[in-house]
């Protein structure tokens, strides 16, 4: 009975791709299925997964396959994070980190066409003022921003419901 | 949508002052940042851009997309550019101020004018 004893992982970082050689003891008790190994790059420490395969061949030969790489774990929470809050992060790396909360709750008041960039601009100030008084003033201003904004913001919704509103504003004006 | 008669509220003068200020300079965060330091009162984004749309639907003032970049999370500025019935409209509103103001009792406001 052949059997190799290490199988050779390539790292899933396009930048790394470092061949990382697995132990088979790790595996050998799966028989004719299929297993995942853990991995920590040594080069670019990227933590993923891989899953092997361990089949037997006919004529007794036991082979180890890769069957195919899965998403690194940082891939995952970095698609999770810019998909909610429409974030270009792979192309422009962020710098300082508005407060998530913060941010949600101004996508949630804002209409569609402003929100890109309205949180460009809170961003943008965020940072000048982190750099300038430290994070616990720039998080304070950051919610500030999110309590004076809710009457203009919701008044604005109000406003595009037309008839109701019109006439709300027409009793502001006026009264 | 064009609104019929464009009367300028207080903070759409000063947000319309602001921009024309700036120039070709005038997004959301300049323009904030100018009205918060010239005028010396807090200014909520949601408010400045309810104005700036405001103005915008009353001809006013125009908008375009602009750049993005790494400190602002590559989201794109909105640059605000004052157009000619804006100008006509801060003149009015100087002149009204103007004609309030000659004549007036030196002293009454609590200082010189």
């Amino acid at each position: 009975m052949k059997e190799t004893a290490y199988i050779p992982i390539e790292c899933p970082n396009p930048h790394c791709k470092m061949l990382h050689n697995v132990d088979m003891r790790v595996i050998k008790d799966v028989l004719n299925g299929s297993c995942f190994v853990g991995l920590k790059c040594a080069s670019c420490a990227m933590s993923f997964k891989q899953r092997l395969l361990y089949v037997t061949e006919s004529d007794g030969t036991r082979r180890v396959t890769v069957v195919r790489t899965v998403r690194p774990v940082w891939k995952n929470k970095l698609k999770k994070f810019s998909g909610a809050l429409n974030r270009n992060t792979a192309e422009h790396p962020r710098i300082s980190e508005p407060p998530k909360l913060g941010e949600y709750l101004m996508y949630l008041l804002l209409s569609r066409q402003d929100r890109v960039n309205i949180l460009g601009d809170l961003m943008e100030d965020y940072g000048t003022i982190e750099s300038k008084f430290g994070r616990p003033a720039a998080v304070f201003w950051y919610y500030k921003q999110v309590v004076a904004s809710i009457p203009p913001c919701v008044w604005k919704r109000l406003f595009k419901w037309g008839t109701i509103a019109a006439i709300g504003d027409w009793f502001r004006r006026h009264i | 949508m064009k609104l019929k008669k464009s009367y300028l509220g207080e903070f759409e003068e000063i947000v319309l002052l602001a921009t024309l200020k700036l120039g070709e300079k005038a997004y959301g965060t300049t323009i904030r940042q100018t009205v918060e330091e010239i005028a010396e009162r807090f200014t909520s984004v949601g408010a400045l851009y309810a104005t700036l749309e405001r103005l915008e639907r009353k001809g006013l003032v125009s908008s375009k997309q602009g750049e993005s970049t790494n400190e602002r999370g590559g989201r794109a500025k909105r640059y605000f550019k004052v157009e000619a019935s804006g100008l006509k409209a801060l003149r009015e509103a100087q002149a009204i101020r103007q004609r309030f103001l000659t004549g007036f009792t030196p002293g009454l406001l609590g200082g010189a004018i």
